[in-house]
């Protein structure tokens, strides 16, 4: 499980520096990069339409990537301090709730990010073809948001046995 | 919050439910082959039988799902009950993704020349990997509850 969440994290930093790179190529160097952002993600119509909701549309995605990253590395760092015999410490708890704090954060970015490109769809009839997943990212901050109160009711428990003589 | 967040996630596994069975009751009306049969024909074909059948898997783990859900509502996520649903939960995913496994391979095998099975296979390795995740996830929360049952056990035996 360690070496497979230190693959998933190094990958979600490849994504989010590939999509950087491409974005700050197609502002810098040639508008043609907003046709090929990243794995075939064009964006061209946008950016032919308002430089300024191209630059907004390509920043929620890359925030909505960073943090996915940031996320894989707390999982990283439990993976480090997870210990299957006293699976219980206050560390563990702490990055637990960390990390659902930050899949709300990630779940509300992205439901926000949705209303956006919709209202670039309805308003403008710009077609922004992403995915943005915010109920899936939102779900996922919830089960993680039980499993810390678990961990937190866990580490009390295990604290208490190793308290008592 | 806890409970708002609990009930939250409780309505969300009673909607997968739904979404679930609609897919399965509407899915085999919108075939092709659908158009020239009557419903009992639509139904009584062997891979919707199989389908339906499996899901039952699905809907066995879903079940628990929400049984454990309320086990934690109710504060007793650290007992037996709740390492019993994880367990069911584990091996209903285990279940189904060897289900999935054997339609995936049923089809490579036997499908017609002209047909490209590439669409329900790729269907096939994507739930099977969600059903393995599912199962390793709850093989490591069985675990760790199992743990905390057990200190909790002791810790109750200590006067």
């Amino acid at each position: 499980m360690h070496v497979v969440f230190w693959i998933v994290f190094i990958g979600l930093c490849i994504k989010t520096g590939a999509l950087l790179t491409a974005f700050f190529v197609s502002l810098f160097v040639s508008a043609q990069g907003a046709s090929d952002l990243y794995l075939g993600l064009n964006l061209s119509e946008l950016y032919a339409f308002s430089q300024f909701h191209y630059i907004g549309t390509v920043s929620l995605l890359l925030a909505l990537y960073g943090i996915k990253a940031f996320i894989a590395f707390l999982v990283v760092k439990i993976f480090m301090k997870f210990n299957f015999s006293s699976p219980f410490n206050p560390d563990v708890t702490a990055l637990i709730s960390r990390i659902s704090h930050w899949a709300l954060e990630a779940g509300v970015l992205a439901l926000v990010a949705r209303g956006y490109t919709k209202w670039l769809t309805n308003h403008h009839g710009i077609a922004v073809p992403i995915d943005w997943a915010g109920e899936e990212i939102l779900f996922f901050a919830g089960v993680l948001y039980i499993v810390a109160l678990v961990f937190k009711k866990g580490t009390e428990l295990q604290t208490e046995n190793e308290l008592t003589v | 919050m806890k409970k708002i967040s609990i009930v939250f996630l409780q309505a969300v596994v009673v909607l997968i439910g739904l979404v679930a069975l609609i897919i399965l009751i509407r899915f085999p009306l919108t075939e092709g082959r659908a158009a020239n049969l009557d419903l009992i024909s639509i139904y009584a074909d062997p891979f919707i039988v199989y389908a339906n059948v499996v899901s039952l898997a699905f809907f066995v783990g879903l079940y628990k799902a929400f049984r454990l859900l309320g086990y934690i509502g109710q504060n007793q996520v650290f007992s037996t009950h709740s390492v019993r649903a994880l367990k069911h939960i584990k091996y209903s995913a285990i279940v189904l993704s060897m289900f999935i496994v054997a339609a995936g391979v049923y089809i490579r095998l036997t499908h017609n020349e002209e047909d490209d099975p590439a669409g329900f296979l790729a269907i096939c390795i994507v739930t099977t990997l969600a059903s393995v995740v599912v199962a390793t996830a709850a093989a490591i929360f069985e675990k760790i509850l199992q743990h905390a049952v057990d200190m909790k056990s002791e810790n109750e035996l200590t006067i």
